[in-house]
């Protein structure tokens, strides 16, 4: 305990000046955003998830969650420590909306009240703390530079896309970001069991942190190569994933509901109705094997590297392999997982990652923006500080077309490429530093 | 040099995530609906009601005047994969299983579970046709309602003529819940035909009144006229294949939910002593929430609003009284407004 507080508590250590006025700072700036913005649909479904649960005593049994059971368990807590609070209206079917749904473009008319979505997406705030603080955590750790691991705080607590993704989307990658972080952490300080648990509770909340388990592994292996220990503590780390795994699946196993819980998984590769629709599922399909095989073949050169700074390479191969993963698809908040990698590269390895950081934090933001003055509509009809009319005109023109078909929505949604390009100039960045350090790969600037 | 920062704390986050993540399963898995309940009783003219939660929940307490309709206590849920069915596919959300007849069936059972209607039993077109013909024999059709949402009526029940045995059932107080298409206009056979019925409208409203343009699919106003739509919270605003109340005469007619051109999301029409319900659009989720609240609440072509009374209650019971003036009074107190958790119906 005594040195958990020295962490925090130490005139050098966490708690600084700089990094309490940025926690300070950023928990502000996300209660404001968080109040002011919301885009309806997944907030909304959250809301559902709760009324669902609490109705039925399952997850599954009411149509309205799709993904695996660890974030429906986290809203479970959450509405837990929400309800002390009185929060008693989740939300209301918006008349005022009726109008823009057309077809396909269906303006979200269900919308979630103000203090549901506070409850939760406070939640999220602190899972981006305890984000920003692994991310001083690995770079004080690693480098013993106060300077450097603050400004790696400050860059994860403030990234625009992490912020947006907690306050306007509503989304919980901030969690599985967490888990992947805690699990690369701790097996880095051969906590391998614990470190097994979270990778499985990282999978499960969102699929993306499995597409690591390769570098994972191969860093196990390696690092333990001399001391023939290597498949010893893999077994470890399999024995927590699994009983993590089989504690947080049993409620499904048991009620039959498993295949529900994978259904939002499955759906991705499922083949799609038509022509283009068969053709765009074979793409997906192709599009995640190759994602898995350069992922394979990037636990392969943690494998078969030898270099004294075997935690270094292994943070640089994650961030490389999460880049990997984000070359599709590229949604705005799945690029929650890449921040803390990607900040840790540019405060340790190489200054080069500045640009593209700085592009991919502005566009992706903007990119999770794209609803636009939808993102209003929660805001005004709860607290009355906007007029709902005039939101509802303001969204009207918002996807209305401009010049041609191209509407004020599609030129914020073309943020969307900008971020692609940042995605791939991060790997043409590694490239060029990995080709500056000789081909070996780089690790740490000290 | 710094104090290298200690891994404890990292240990402490990662148990702390476990154990919000393991009180959370509990929490889902341990809560259900009769963690809430409600009571509503009557003295004369005096109204008085209670709503007890665990949590905090906004509630609703619908009171009508029921006009003699006797809510459904039996529910039949139409189900024969033998027979053809007749309904536009839809698309579902990412995850989520395709919204056919089977799964909607299923859900809607889920869903009046939770609102303590729980005489639900699945039937197939012969088992459907036998039962009919039992409750007409026994004149007790009353009480009793029927979920068809194959979009097409089976030939044990329905071929297109006044003699049906449908329509005797209907006549002796039975009630169907119609969706997915317009209701009558085909039947289908065991041979897997379906026959296209003409006049189909007379035969169900005595007038043609229904939605057939399927252009005119999304109401943008709620239907007024009475405050069902809000009272009840009903979220469906399509009326496609919905019902125009003003060209129905001659009989009790009550449309509730949103309306365009005429046509309403959600129509009863009485049909001899029994009730015909419309709801408009094709499969989706708000339909059936809808269908769910409908079917709960107890509400007919003779129902009229007399008061809604809403409020909050945090972990314990809260309660009032209300004067109400009328011969057939129901209510119906339901928790968490558009996202629901609790339903009960109430004679009073």
């Amino acid at each position: 305990m005594s040195s958990i507080l020295s962490d925090f508590g130490s005139r050098r250590g966490f708690l600084s000046k700089p990094i309490i006025l940025t926690i300070v700072f950023g928990f502000i700036l996300r209660l404001v955003m968080g109040t002011t913005f919301s885009f309806p649909d997944d907030t909304q479904s959250w809301a559902l998830t709760i009324a669902n649960f609490e109705a039925s005593g399952s997850l599954y049994e009411l149509a309205g969650y799709y993904y695996t059971p660890i974030w429906g368990y986290i809203l479970g807590t959450i509405d837990l420590l929400g309800e002390p609070f009185g929060v008693d209206v989740f939300g209301t079917r918006l008349i005022e909306l009726l109008p823009l749904e057309n077809g396909d473009s269906v303006a979200y008319t269900l919308v979630p009240s103000v203090e549901f979505s506070l409850m939760f997406k406070i939640g999220l705030f602190i899972c981006d703390l305890a984000v920003a603080y692994l991310v001083w955590f690995i770079v004080m750790d690693r480098t013993d530079d106060d300077r450097k691991s603050t400004v790696a705080f400050i860059l994860s607590f403030l990234c625009p896309f992490v912020i947006t993704a907690c306050t306007s989307q509503g989304m919980f990658d901030t969690i599985g970001a967490l888990l992947t972080l805690l699990c690369v952490v701790l097996m880095m300080k051969e906590h391998y069991v614990l470190a097994g648990a979270m990778f499985a509770c990282a999978t499960l909340i969102k699929i993306f942190p499995g597409f690591l388990l390769f570098v994972l592994v191969a860093y196990v292996l390696s690092r333990h190569k001399t001391d023939g220990n290597g498949m010893r503590n893999v077994l470890k780390a399999i024995c927590g994933a699994a009983m993590a795994s089989l504690i947080f699946i049993l409620p499904q196993i048991l009620e039959g509901t498993l295949a529900e819980s994978f259904s939002f998984l499955l759906s991705r590769t499922e083949t799609m109705g038509g022509g283009f629709g068969e053709l765009l599922s074979m793409a997906t399909m192709a599009l995640y094997a190759a994602i898995l095989i350069a992922s394979i073949l990037i636990g392969r050169w943690m494998y078969r590297s030898e270099v004294e700074d075997r935690d270094g390479l292994l943070l640089t191969l994650l961030m490389v392999n999460v880049t990997v993963i984000f070359l599709f698809p590229a949604n705005a908040q799945y690029l929650v997982l890449l921040a803390p990698f990607l900040v840790i590269q540019l405060v340790t390895v190489s200054p080069k990652y500045k640009v593209p950081t700085a592009i991919l934090m502005v566009s992706t933001a903007a990119f999770a923006m794209s609803s636009g003055p939808l993102n209003l509509v929660a805001f005004a009809e709860f607290t009355g500080l906007l007029d709902i009319h005039a939101v509802v005109d303001w969204i009207g023109w918002y996807i209305e077309p401009l010049i041609g078909p191209v509407t004020p929505e599609t030129i914020v949604t073309c943020a969307g490429v900008v971020e692609y390009l940042a995605i791939v100039l991060i790997l043409k960045t590694f490239y060029d530093v990995w080709k500056e350090t000789k081909e070996h790969t780089p690790t740490i600037n000290m | 040099m710094n104090e290298r920062p200690s891994d404890k704390t990292v240990i402490v986050i990662a148990i702390a995530i476990l154990a919000v993540i393991l009180v959370g399963e509990v929490v889902v898995y341990t809560s259900d609906y009769t963690d809430y309940s409600a009571e509503v009783t009557r003295d004369g003219n005096v109204i008085e009601y209670s709503v007890s939660a665990d949590g905090s929940k906004s509630y609703s307490v619908v009171i009508s005047d029921s006009g003699g309709y006797g809510k459904v206590q039996r529910l039949l849920l139409y189900y024969d994969e033998s027979y053809p069915s007749d309904y536009e596919d839809v698309n579902a959300d990412v995850g989520a299983p395709a919204l056919d007849q089977s799964y909607y069936l299923k859900q809607i059972k889920a869903l009046l579970g939770f609102r303590y209607v729980t005489d639900i039993e699945y039937v197939n077109a012969e088992e459907l046709g036998e039962e009919m013909q039992t409750m007409v024999d026994e004149r007790k059709s009353s009480g009793t309602g029927l979920i068809c949402i194959s979009g097409v009526l089976p030939d044990t029940i329905y071929t297109g003529s006044e003699g049906d045995i449908l329509f005797r059932w209907l006549d002796d107080g039975g009630s169907i819940y119609w969706a997915g298409n317009l209701i009558g206009c085909e039947y289908a056979t065991s041979d897997g035909s379906i026959v296209e019925v003409e006049d189909y409208q007379r035969l169900f409203f005595g007038s043609d009144c229904l939605n057939t343009d399927p252009e005119v699919e999304r109401a943008y106003n709620e239907y007024s006229g009475n405050g069902y739509r809000e009272a009840l919270s009903l979220s469906n605003n399509n009326v496609k294949y919905g019902v125009n109340p003003s060209a129905i005469s001659g009989r009790a007619v009550l449309s509730l939910g949103y309306e365009r051109d005429g046509f309403s999301s959600i129509t009863s029409v009485q049909y001899g002593s029994g009730a015909i319900f419309v709801f408009g659009g094709d499969y989706s989720d708000y339909q059936r929430y809808d269908m769910a609240q409908v079917i709960a609440a107890g509400i007919g072509p003779w129902s009229e609003l007399k008061e809604c009374i809403t409020g909050t209650v945090t972990r314990g019971t809260t309660g009032g009284t209300v004067i109400v003036e009328g011969s057939d009074l129901t209510a119906y107190a339901y928790l968490g407004g558009y996202y629901p958790v609790y339903g009960r119906y109430f004679e009073l």
